[in-house]
């Protein structure tokens, strides 16, 4: 008998943070999780906004981050890889205007709490004031590290925004 | 589908209640093939396939047949075009006529399970059978962006999926060890 396959976790809300941590959000219980939410960055479009994985309430700040990504702006598609980054993209801000703009922003993880190499897929859209642009990305954590939660937090400035993490079922 | 169209409504509503099921995972050791009968049903459209596997050769890459009471589809009708970034190049690739999804789950690495999102739809209607794919590698050293949409031609019903090893990049023909999941969006 089929059961439900997408289980909600938490919800996180905030306003100009410097960072926001979630603690055990990832256990055991899942393998593969899904974060959808937007954040509004406080500088701009150029503007990223970063994740880390974290266990015990500390974050997993070394050189372990690898990532790939595929933009698109109008006719001109680009691509770049990084192997030693010390966090992972979670969105590109969007600077807080009056007229409230959604950015649409989609991480999953993949085992974060498994004692393998975590990955990520991020899809997101930037440039909502005129123009809209694609960026794509996969990356990889080179540890094989448990987390039970992560911290994202901007490259410069501040967040303001919501985001809701929800667990694949396993069975 | 992509992944918006597929789960935007779950976050929107924010209520973890949505309409992805759970439908079978499969578990297996050192198989070359991996089977899974009545996975598709009228009960869905759209599925979501992810998997947590290792294999014993790096570099091979785990292909798809759709299949039907029992047996494989392993005629030429098989399409795909590949986008991908590797580092800062761009690139695609088209192929038509092959025998099977080439890869449908990705790579297989030795010492980690990589990153596999595989969105399938109308396999159990009497249309032709597509899917969207992304997939990297979490093995040490560089990383490499794959995208891939893929068709069957054929208009037939199917109940199944084969998994197969092949060779992809590696050295050889290994096999592999651990879990697929597959779930089903309700209409």
């Amino acid at each position: 008998m089929p059961s439900n396959g997408l289980r909600y976790i938490t919800t996180t809300t905030f306003t100009t943070a410097s960072t926001v941590s979630v603690d055990n959000c990832f256990s055991s219980t899942y393998k593969h999780y899904l974060l959808r939410g937007y954040v509004l960055g406080s500088t701009g479009t150029s503007q990223y906004i970063n994740l880390r994985l974290r266990a015990s309430g500390t974050d997993a700040s070394g050189s372990d981050y690898r990532r790939q990504f595929i933009q698109a702006a109008s006719t001109s598609p680009s691509a770049n890889r990084a192997t030693t980054d010390t966090s992972m993209v979670f969105g590109r801000g969007i600077a807080q205007v009056a007229t409230a703009y959604s950015p649409y922003n989609e991480l999953w993880l993949h085992n974060p709490y498994d004692a393998v190499r975590t990955t990520a897929a991020v899809e997101l859209s930037y440039d909502f004031t005129g123009n809209i642009s694609l960026f794509s990305e996969v990356g990889a954590h080179g540890l094989t590290t448990q987390y039970d939660g992560c911290t994202i937090f901007a490259s410069a400035g501040t967040i303001t925004g919501q985001f809701s993490i929800f667990g694949l079922a396993v069975s | 589908m992509t992944l918006f169209q597929a789960l935007g409504p779950f976050a929107a509503s924010g209520s973890g209640m949505g309409d992805l099921e759970f439908i079978t995972s499969t578990t297996f050791s050192a198989a070359s093939t991996v089977s899974v009968d009545n996975c598709f049903s009228s009960r869905y459209t759209h599925y979501l396939m992810l998997r947590d596997v290792s294999g014993t050769v790096a570099q091979n890459i785990i292909q798809a047949r759709m299949r039907v009471g029992g047996v494989d589809a392993s005629a030429a009708n098989y399409r795909q075009q590949s986008l991908t970034g590797s580092s800062t190049t761009v690139s695609g690739a088209r192929a038509t006529g092959n025998t099977a999804f080439n890869p449908l789950l990705g790579y297989v690495e030795a010492t980690s399970i990589g990153l596999v999102q595989a969105w399938m739809s109308n396999p159990f209607q009497a249309v032709p059978t597509t899917a969207v794919v992304r997939h990297t590698q979490a093995a040490t050293g560089n990383i490499v962006a794959e995208y891939l949409l893929l068709a069957h031609d054929l208009s037939t019903s199917y109940d199944g999926i084969s998994f197969l090893v092949a060779q992809g990049g590696g050295a050889s023909t290994g096999t592999i060890t651990g879990t697929i999941y597959i779930y089903g969006l309700v209409a």
